[in-house]
């Protein structure tokens, strides 16, 4: 009867250990698919992020290029001249040239009184 | 039951053989194939493209610089509206300057316009067509407001010309290769194209089906490498003032054509080059083949007169003359065989000394310099002035008439070389010869491109200073005559001695089929100023002037216009 008794025990212990040891491993299970989940859901809203991002740089730069466009049309000096022309300035007709040698004061170039 | 367990263990067996072998045909036999179709669906790739490089002037404006452009796309399978109501749509931000042309033409090229694009949309052979190339930011704008199913651009990069057409063959233009890619052709963009091209990067990464880059995925890639700025020797306000010099000398003169090229002697850069008619290169397509030669650097002309001077300062460093020595053949015409040389004018002086041949032009006293120096020493003289080869401008285009080889001149040959006929030249190789009177009888190498840069980078290419051709004395020698000649010869009605200019008129006739015509002249005058401290060697030549054949009447006075608004712009 004792006998019997101890087997009965040793099954049971038996049992309980398994069932425990079913537990710990689906509750290790459970957070390794909850941390999977979380860590995806992470990385799939820093992905988005970064595509933001990318996106934001990608237009920043395309504004850059179109202003940096219109700089270099508003350099010409071909349209410069032409507004210059359109507003009443002429190129000077007669162009006289000083030599280094004929320094100021040297009777050659009119002084002020 | 054994038998039950028997068929069931078979069937089992079976299956597995059959899985096992349909995973040995999708694993081993289309493996590769798969594993890329796979890679396709998971990684997006997208190339980086490499800014080309910018031309920049002297003072640092730009002459081409670069833009984003637009290629846009349809695909064919993708589009759900009518094909005629998608071009009807697109018509009228794809037509060239819709504001100019009067009603008529605007109606007539918008129609066409919408006829070719309802024909590409319409083709069932493709189902991915380029629609138009080089569109910029706000028409790629407004055709994405219009919301069109299966519309889509691809960034390219179009070349921007602040100038429009000014320097056009030194620039050159930026045209696509055989391969498709963007190619420079002549001038710099030809001659810089590595440089100026850089390198395009590409960025391959996991993403997911919406695109979405996944952080935990493969990726792979390299930056792009930005093309090298060129900083020319070219001043943009000289560059502009002989072009616009040079449009209204050629119409004042009524000549086919004109080129003028300046230089700084003491760096060999050129500070401007223009040659007209010329080309838009942001149009290049709209112009023939014929309109992209730079003629300065690749056609070959007889100079003339302008060409005494460097057989005169031959013959003076050879010692074989003095600026005193007097021609003993110039009272009358030369003759040669059964050939007779003549003066332009059939004035002959006796007794000329060597300054009065130059500056009277006088061809038979030229003919007495080139008796004097000889066929062979002669031939070295004009080797050594650069002469018969290539002077390694870096454009892209140069070419280089042939000298007749030494040693199978005759004399009539070297009769006629002296004073500039039967010889041909480039008007840059005439011109870095008169640079290197200019600069004491030393050569030069021209160059264009005067510094590379990119970002903080910069490295300045120095000048290649040549070979001492003649001696220093010759050349100042040659200079005096040429100022002798400047201020008194034929254009010394147009010159004005506050420049102090060295220089030489030459009016040479065209040779048509083994003749010369006998009314069709090219007029040139090439100098110096001022030229005991040269600040700048120009040449100016206009072909078949027709308000007069004589270049002290047309190259000559186009010259002095120039210099002096030039010297405005010179320290």
């Amino acid at each position: 009867m004792r006998l019997r008794n101890t087997k009965v025990e040793g099954e049971q212990k038996k049992s309980n250990v398994v069932r425990r040891l079913t537990m710990l491993l689906g509750g290790i299970a459970g957070v390794l698919v909850v941390v999977t989940v979380v860590v995806s859901v992470n990385y799939a809203s820093k992905g988005s992020e970064l595509m933001m991002v990318e996106r934001e740089i990608s237009k920043l730069t395309t504004e850059n290029s179109e202003v940096e466009e219109q700089i270099v049309k508003l350099t010409s000096v071909s349209n410069l001249v032409e507004g210059i022309e359109e507003t009443g300035f002429i190129d000077p007709e007669k162009i006289e040239y000083l030599s280094s040698d004929l320094a100021w004061g040297q009777g050659i170039i009119a002084k002020l009184p | 039951m054994k038998l039950r367990l028997k068929i069931a263990g078979l069937t089992f067996l079976g299956v597995v053989i059959i899985v096992l072998g349909r995973l040995f045909y999708w694993q081993i036999i289309r493996g590769e194939e798969l594993q890329a179709s796979a890679r396709n669906q998971y990684m997006s790739g997208s190339r980086i493209l490499a800014k080309r490089g910018s031309v920049l002037s002297s003072g640092g404006e730009w002459l081409v610089s670069s833009a984003d452009s637009f290629l846009m796309y349809v695909q064919l399978t993708e589009i759900t509206e009518d094909a005629r109501v998608i071009a009807n749509k697109l018509a009228p931000l794809l037509v060239d300057d819709p504001d100019d042309g009067d009603y008529q033409d605007k109606k007539e090229s918008l129609l066409q316009k919408a006829m070719d694009l309802e024909a590409a949309l319409l083709r069932e052979d493709v189902v991915w067509l380029p629609l138009a190339r080089k569109l910029n930011s706000e028409t790629k704008r407004n055709i994405e407001a219009l919301s069109i199913r299966g519309i889509g651009f691809d960034l390219e990069e179009a070349r921007v010309y602040p100038e429009a057409s000014s320097s056009a063959h030194v620039l050159g233009f930026v045209g696509k290769s055989d391969e498709g890619r963007d190619q420079g052709y002549f001038g710099l963009e030809g001659y810089y194209d590595l440089l100026l091209s850089g390198t395009n990067g590409y960025l391959e990464r996991e993403s997911s089906a919406i695109g979405m880059p996944l952080l935990t995925g493969e990726e792979r890639g390299t930056s792009a490498l930005g093309g090298v700025n060129l900083i020319t020797h070219i001043n943009k306000s000289i560059q502009l003032l002989i072009e616009r010099r040079l449009i209204n000398g050629i119409e004042r003169y009524e000549a086919v054509s004109g080129n003028v090229i300046v230089i700084d002697p003491e760096t060999g850069g050129i500070i401007a080059m223009a040659a007209y008619p010329s080309y838009d290169p942001g149009k290049y397509f709209e112009y023939g083949d014929v309109y992209f030669k730079n003629p300065i650097i690749s056609d070959a002309f007889e100079p003339g007169s302008i060409f005494k001077p460097v057989i005169m300062a031959a013959g003076l460093d050879s010692g074989e003359v003095e600026p005193e020595t007097k021609c003993e053949i110039c009272d009358k015409p030369l003759k040669i065989d059964k050939y007779e040389i003549g003066t332009w004018n059939n004035e002959y002086h006796s007794d000329s000394t060597m300054a009065e041949v130059i500056q009277h032009s006088d061809n038979v006293g030229m003919a007495f310099v080139g008796q004097k120096l000889g066929a062979d020493r002669m031939y070295d003289y004009l080797s050594n002035f650069g002469f018969g080869g290539l002077t390694d401008i870096d454009l892209q285009g140069e070419a280089s008439p042939k000298i007749r080889e030494r040693g199978k001149w005759g004399d009539v040959d070297v009769a006629t070389a002296s004073f500039g006929q039967g010889i041909a030249v480039t008007p840059i190789q005439m011109v870095m010869a008169i640079a290197a009177i200019a600069r004491d009888g030393v050569t030069i190498t021209p160059q264009v491109v005067d510094k590379l840069s990119q970002g903080d980078w910069e490295e300045d290419i120095e000048p290649k200073i040549g070979e001492r051709v003649i001696s220093e004395k010759a050349a100042n020698e040659i200079t005096q005559m040429m100022v002798v000649a400047a201020s008194e010869g034929e254009a010394k009605w147009t010159a004005d001695v506050k420049l102090r200019v060295a220089g030489k008129t030459g009016t040479a006739q065209i040779p048509v089929a083994g003749h010369y015509d006998s009314e069709k002249t090219i007029a040139s005058f090439v100098g110096f100023a001022p030229y005991d401290k040269p600040k700048f060697v120009m040449l100016v030549t206009l072909r078949e002037p027709k308000s007069s054949p004589w270049a002290s009447e047309t190259a000559a006075p186009l010259w002095y216009g120039i210099a002096k608004e030039m010297m405005r712009y010179l320290d």
